[in-house]
């Protein structure tokens, strides 16, 4: 019998942003219909505004809340820039359900990547087929591999401490692009590979997921490239993965402009769609309280 | 549920945490069931303990009433069976003596009524002096001189011989005396 979420109990909301809008959702926990509020950033604050001790745009975003949000706990998803991603493949199938497990695991992406050692990490770990949901246990594929996430320690006290500025607490801090599986496991990627062009911010992701299990993702920054730059970049990683997997559908999540779309078409002999196709894109944030409110 | 990276709750705490409160919740089952239990346990040790010092009270003052009940019969019993003793030991020495005892008394008293009270009348076996048993008669005299004439007549010729102890006087004035009638 699978366990309830610990937080279905919790009444939740998650907060995400971009450079135009700050985006607020809940879900408490007997009501089915999402309850969101998008208010767009006055011009006035600077790009990072958020992670700046400005008591300003600070009031600003308390106020935000406190005025639309039911009171609960704050569910976000880290900036993928800040992220580290490791596959690791155990000889044997574990649960990953023991500290043993999740540390085995966790040593071993950490002997596979030197990189992940050099910084002060903070892992999760969750096995591929995670988010197959078809109602079947867990195969020893999905249990002898497994998605390892790192985030620098200080990335986890930014968002600690922003969270004790809105007077709110932080009950979990998921990924993005885990979120947007959350939203769509069951539709758009069921059968073969799949590739998904990202962009939220300065970051851009492209990741692999073949029936349902993430196989590779990278991410980029834009920060010093041209738009040219960027397509040219994103375009590059995909004929390196198409080599690899071998995917027939190509799909935009986030402020991925028609530009992109219509130079990736032009580069490529599949569909690219885009994976939210509403006029209000809130995949990342129901897939934050998704997870959390969903039955496992 | 999908990756959380807060320290504390990570995937493996997340589990944790579900063990945690599992077996807390457990626990106070556990403790809830015990509690019950002990109280359900000591309301029946009191209720057995009431019952029984119920019962031993009763039982107590059943052996009170009993003991009183037995004793008063038992005194009566040990006195009437002392007295029916007496009686019989006391005719069997009357038939052995040339004058019974009684025959004595009833001189004494219809001789001098107004000076004798007989106060009891025992038959007694002291081992040393009489092993043949006596009667022992306790009077009180209003004269003491008068039981020595009483008696005299009775002392002279006889097989039997009444012995008069030592008087006492009381604070009535008058005089204890002792008669052991020896056959």
């Amino acid at each position: 019998m699978p366990m309830p979420s610990f937080s279905k109990c919790l009444p939740l909301f998650s907060l995400d942003w971009d450079q135009q809008s700050v985006q607020l959702a809940w879900r408490s926990p007997n009501a089915e219909t999402l309850g969101f509020h998008i208010e767009a950033v006055p011009e006035a604050f600077p790009t990072d505004w958020l992670w700046r001790d400005d008591p300003a745009s600070q009031a600003w975003l308390r106020s935000l809340i406190h005025d639309h949000v039911p009171q609960g706990g704050l569910v976000m998803a880290l900036p993928s820039a800040d992220l580290f991603h490791h596959w690791v493949e155990t000889e044997q199938s574990l649960l990953g359900e023991s500290s043993k497990d999740w540390s085995q695991i966790t040593q071993s992406a950490i002997a596979q990547a030197p990189e992940l050692s050099h910084h002060q990490l903070v892992f999760d770990v969750l096995p591929v087929g995670h988010w197959r949901r078809d109602g079947s246990l867990p195969d020893e594929q999905s249990m002898s591999r497994w998605w390892v996430v790192g985030v620098p320690e200080a990335i986890i006290h930014q968002h600690l401490r922003l969270a004790r500025q809105l007077d709110v607490r932080l009950v979990s801090l998921n990924i993005r692009l885990a979120a947007l599986l959350e939203v769509h496991h069951q539709g758009h990627w069921a059968r073969g590979c799949h590739a998904l062009i990202n962009r939220h911010g300065e970051c851009t992701e492209v990741a692999i997921i073949c029936d349902q299990i993430v196989e590779w993702m990278t991410h980029f920054s834009t920060d010093r490239l041209s738009a040219a730059e960027h397509h040219q970049h994103v375009i590059s990683e995909l004929h390196r993965a198409q080599s690899a997997w071998a995917f027939r559908q190509i799909w935009l999540a986030g402020s991925v402009d028609s530009d992109m779309m219509s130079r990736i078409t032009a580069s490529f002999d599949l569909p690219v769609r885009p994976l939210n196709e509403e006029a209000t894109d809130l995949d990342v944030s129901r897939g934050l309280l998704a997870s959390l409110t969903r039955h496992h | 549920m999908g990756f959380n990276l807060l320290p504390w709750r990570a995937r493996r705490d997340r589990r944790c945490r579900y063990r945690f409160y599992g077996i807390l919740f457990v626990l106070a089952l556990g403790m809830t069931s015990l509690q019950a239990l002990f109280w359900w346990q000591h309301q029946k040790a009191y209720e057995t303990l009431e019952s029984v010092a119920d019962h031993t009270q009763e039982t107590l003052r059943a052996l009170e009433l009993g003991w009183a009940d037995m004793q008063a019969h038992s005194d009566q019993d040990i006195a009437d069976a002392a007295w029916v003793e007496a009686q019989i030991k006391l005719m069997a020495a009357s038939q052995a003596m040339m004058r019974s005892p009684a025959e004595l008394i009833a001189h004494i008293v219809s001789a001098r009524p107004a000076l004798f009270w007989i106060e009891r009348v025992a038959f007694d076996r002291p081992e040393d002096a009489h092993p043949q048993g006596m009667v022992v008669v306790e009077a009180k005299v209003a004269v003491r001189e008068s039981i020595t004439e009483l008696v005299q007549p009775f002392n002279q010729g006889r097989g039997e011989q009444v012995e008069v102890g030592e008087l006492a006087v009381n604070p009535s004035g008058l005089y204890d005396v002792r008669l052991d009638i020896v056959p």
